[in-house]
């Protein structure tokens, strides 16, 4: 008796493990597996973090309807995640285990530190890389994209529309912290500024392992600046600046490539951050679509007590635009979606349609631009105000001789 | 009843034996001193005493209390001081302010008499200097009182190392070398000062190589050599011993010069 | 004139924190001849704390910087305890020790709060301080009065109390102080917990000001090295005076020039001083 219900158990036993198998192989043949390397710990975590979140949704979405429809084949999308804490090396390791292990088609980064170590060999294997930093984008990087964020172009927009709006300020000060990420932003900013007739009374990079930052908010405040652009501050450093800028007793308008909203307001009152300008609204924002505010109902049941950052949703645009290339294409092969994409005249973006842009200031056309909204931080909440095409800016020749110029001045190549 | 008692007493440094076995006993009220040629175990012994090192067997007794196992500050508490052959004194202080310090370290007061300084605290701090002040008076010191230790002459500050030493009320003291590096008349005084000791009711245990002082101030005398008890008894007794004239022969000659 | 006095009070908040987090490190060090690079981590535990019963349990602060100062101090004793009892006063054992406890404190912490974004501490005190022209937040300015208190009540225990005056001998001379009749190991867990409370007082003021992360204590025990050994190793008044020096250096350096560069130059500063009086500005061997 008991034999033969151990034999039985046992045969239950392989055949489970079996048809796991089975099951595993099957469906094996109809992923495709997409790779996430960022930062998902140490000081530009939130820059890795909560894409995460945004990812998650639209993975689920795409799999719950089946999976995504290229070609004649259905496919499900799975993510596999690494965390590069935001290191060149540790990158490297990532996007090695990804591209030869998990076999991914397309890997989505932060950009910044990783991109150097980490694009010679994507670019070998010719994957795909998706990345938040359009300053990244190089001739000898050829599958290097970034479809979202128009990071640090629009600051060349923020500061019009300051300038525009705020006839009175005068004087900037800009800083950011000293690496690819921050000194890209400073110098796209001190041209916006110089461009809409403001004097840069200040701008500088600080230490990237700075943790007090009373004395160069106190050098700051001695220009007496109006307005204070923290370019691209990693999100934590910006908590420290505007603390210490409100504590010292300056107030004027902030300007930021994005904001760790709830980081700051640990620190500072609402009343400080208001007429605070940028470029990323919420996605219940009443001037957006209802895609957006159904993404941001589902994100709210999935994360309610997180703040949103548009990290949530950047990711999860690449994962948009990775889609419609690879339904265009017809295939998931990195090669064909590449040149799917690229071969579209305007490829839709999160914002709406977007053009190709680069080859003059990147030396190659690989930022998809779209037209960008503005927003002002009103009751702790930022709101859109206006809309601006990069295009637009480019138009006035005078404006943009001194784009290159200061990008010259601040020894970022240019393609021109 | 003996004050200090070494029973079968030995060290082993890996296959060298540094102490082999040694009885000892010490009387109450008694100077004796240790003596032998260089690198006989003499201050190894004192190690052992006191704690410093352990030992590879045997026991020590102090006030019928076995206190071989025992650290060195458990010892020093029991009322048995020593001082080193090369001075343990805290050199960035003055000779004075060694001598509170150790003083100090003895005075019992309440946690919040501490805290307060209530009048009486603060007369108690007064005693406290007055008697250091007595000790270093006592050692020949008083003039050198504000000097800094690690600035005194060997002599001064060997004689520092014995004012510490008494500062914790001890029953029982030793000391290593105790006239090393002083001129005669010094060392004449500072023997003088060690009977002194002794009338004091603090018995010694001295280990010196001027054996004209040891000769002239020990009540008994004991000669170790090669880690083994080889005489003991009245400086005489000593002088006249076989074994002792060998040890010395070759070393310094004519030891017993009396 | 205004941003004289800015730079003075940033120099003066920026001191006190030095002073704070190198007082402890000198002290066990003074006392033990352990090199502790634990010493940052419990720093980084102080400010784990506060996060935790201030920021998460809603504490009032000053309770929370207590328990800080009472859970970090219990740490350092069991850490005396367990591990740098062992290395018998060798410097290097003491060291190697020290280096593995870092890993086994930051490890732990990852494993139980996870690593992840920075952990948000709200300011305790955000109203804005004004004094004739220049400001700073309540939150920065305690900093100095707090240090002041506790390197004050150190300086009561380590010369009234007899039990610190017994570590100070300690320090000064082991074999002397055994002689007359002072437990070293009695000093080393004393030296220990008070060290060790320091640190965590540090960690607990700084947790709002600063980012909260596993491994915010690297940055802050290099500084804090640099400033012992200016200050001489085991020399608490030397300790004081050096985070003085570097604290006011790093603030102008970091105001007129930058952050990278006051790094530099506190680094070359030390290696010249150290040249110049190997044995610390103040003189102590």
């Amino acid at each position: 008796m008991t034999r033969k219900v151990w034999m039985g158990l046992a045969l239950l036993a392989v055949f489970s493990l079996f048809s796991l198998g089975l099951q595993e192989a099957w469906a094996a043949e109809e992923t495709v597996k997409i790779g996430y390397c960022a930062p998902l710990s140490g000081p530009a975590a939130a820059w890795g973090l909560p894409g995460l979140e945004g990812t998650s949704i639209w993975v689920d979405k795409v799999n719950a309807a089946g999976g995504l429809k290229v070609g004649d084949k259905t496919y499900k999308i799975e993510i596999v995640k690494y965390d590069d804490e935001g290191d060149g090396a540790k990158a490297l390791v990532g996007v090695k285990k990804l591209v030869l292990e998990d076999k991914v088609v397309a890997i989505l980064m932060l950009g910044g530190a990783t991109t150097p170590p980490t694009q010679p060999f994507l670019s070998k294997e010719k994957i795909m890389c998706f990345v938040l930093i359009a300053s990244d984008i190089a001739p000898d990087r050829p599958y290097l994209m970034d479809v979202t964020d128009n990071f640090p172009a629009y600051h060349l927009l923020h500061t019009e529309y300051i300038a525009d709006a705020h006839p009175k300020a005068k004087k900037a000060a800009i800083i950011s912290q000293d690496d690819e990420i921050g000194l890209a932003a400073i110098a796209w900013s001190e041209a916006g500024f110089k461009a809409a007739g403001i004097d840069v009374v200040y701008s500088k990079a600080f230490g990237v392992s700075t943790t007090d930052f009373a004395p160069i908010i106190t050098a700051v405040l001695e220009k007496k600046p109006d307005i204070i652009s923290m370019g691209a501050s990693y999100p934590e450093f910006q908590a420290l600046i505007c603390e210490q800028a409100y504590t010292q007793g300056w107030r004027g308008i902030i300007t930021s490539a994005c904001w760790d909203f709830g980081a700051i307001l640990a620190k500072v009152p609402k009343e400080f951050m208001e007429g605070a300008v940028s470029g990323f609204p919420d996605f219940d924002d009443p001037k957006l679509t209802k895609d957006h505010h159904d993404f941001w109902a589902e994100w709210k049941k999935r994360y309610p007590d997180h703040s949103f950052s548009e990290i949530v949703w950047e990711y999860m645009g690449a994962l948009d635009v990775w889609a419609y290339g690879a339904q265009k294409a017809g295939s998931v092969k990195s090669e064909d979606v590449f040149k799917a994409l690229k071969a579209a005249d305007t490829v839709p973006h999160s914002f709406g349609p977007g053009k190709w842009f680069g080859k003059e200031t990147f030396g190659n056309d690989n930022l998809l631009v779209p037209t960008w909204p503005i927003t002002e931080i009103h009751g702790g909440k930022p709101a859109i105000v206006a809309y601006k095409n990069l295009f637009d800016w480019l138009k006035d020749a005078k404006k943009k001789q001194i784009l290159f110029d200061t990008l010259k001045a601040w020894n970022i190549k240019t393609y021109q | 009843m003996a004050l200090l008692q070494l029973k079968n007493l030995g060290k082993d440094f890996g296959r060298l034996v540094a102490v082999n076995r040694i009885d000892l006993t010490v009387e109450p009220g008694e100077i004796r001193g240790l003596i032998g040629p260089n690198g006989s175990g003499k201050t190894t012994i004192f190690n052992l005493i006191t704690g410093f090192i352990p030992p590879s067997r045997g026991s020590v007794f102090f006030q019928g209390e076995d206190i071989t196992d025992l650290p060195p500050h458990a010892v020093a508490r029991r009322g048995l001081a020593r001082t080193f052959q090369l001075t343990t004194l805290f050199k960035e202080m003055t000779a004075l302010e060694n001598v509170v310090m150790a003083c100090h370290l003895h005075l019992r007061v309440g946690l919040w008499r501490q805290f307060w300084r209530t009048a009486r605290t603060r007369r108690r701090e007064k005693a406290v200097e007055f008697r250091a002040m007595e000790l270093l008076e006592f050692m020949g010191m008083a003039e050198r009182a504000n000097e800094l230790a690690g600035e005194l002459p060997h002599g001064h500050q060997c004689a520092l190392g014995i004012s510490n030493a008494l500062a914790t009320n001890p029953k029982m003291i030793l000391l290593d070398e105790p006239v090393g590096g002083m001129n005669p008349t010094e060392t004449a005084q500072t023997m003088d000062r060690i009977r002194r000791l002794r009338d004091l009711g603090i018995t010694v245990l001295l280990v010196e190589h001027d054996m004209k002082a040891v000769m002239s101030t020990c009540d008994r005398i004991t000669c170790i050599n090669f880690g083994n008890k080889i005489a003991e008894g009245t400086a005489r007794d000593v002088c006249s011993s076989q074994d002792v004239i060998e040890a010395y022969l070759g070393g310094t000659s004519g030891v017993c010069s009396l | 004139m205004e941003f004289l006095f800015q730079t003075i009070l940033n120099g003066l908040m920026t001191s006190s924190f030095y002073a704070l987090i190198a007082v402890g490190l000198s002290l066990v060090f003074g006392v033990m001849h352990i090199v502790n690079f634990a010493h940052g981590e419990f720093y980084m535990l102080g400010a784990y704390t506060v996060w935790i019963l201030f920021a998460k349990l809603q504490w009032p602060f000053f309770l929370a910087v207590a328990a800080a100062i009472v859970l970090v101090g219990l740490l350092g004793l069991i850490s005396e305890r367990l591990i740098f009892r062992q290395a018998h006063g060798q410097v290097l054992s003491g060291f190697i020790m020290s280096v593995g406890l870092v890993f086994i404190l930051q490890v732990a912490v990852v494993k139980i709060w996870g690593l992840g974004k920075m952990k948000p501490v709200p300011a305790a005190f955000p109203e804005i301080l004004n004094l004739g022209g220049v400001s700073t937040s309540w939150q920065r300015f305690i900093v100095i009065p707090v240090t002041i208190l506790l390197l004050g009540a150190l300086w009561v225990f380590l010369d009234r109390f007899r039990i610190g005056r017994a570590l100070r001998a300690s320090a000064l001379n082991p074999d002397a102080a055994a002689l007359q009749g002072i437990s070293p190991k009695k000093c080393a867990a004393v030296a220990m917990l008070l060290g060790s409370a320091m640190a965590g007082a540090a960690g607990a003021l700084m947790a709002p000001i600063m980012s909260v992360h596993p491994y915010m204590g690297h940055s802050v025990v290099w500084t804090a090295f640099v400033v012992v050994i200016v200050g001489g190793p085991g020399n608490i008044k030397g300790s004081i005076y050096a985070a003085l020096l570097f604290g006011f250096l790093t603030t102008v350096i970091t105001t007129w020039i930058d952050s990278t560069v006051a790094d530099l130059v506190n680094a070359l500063v030390m290696l010249f001083l150290l040249a110049l009086r190997p044995e610390g500005v103040m003189g102590h061997d």
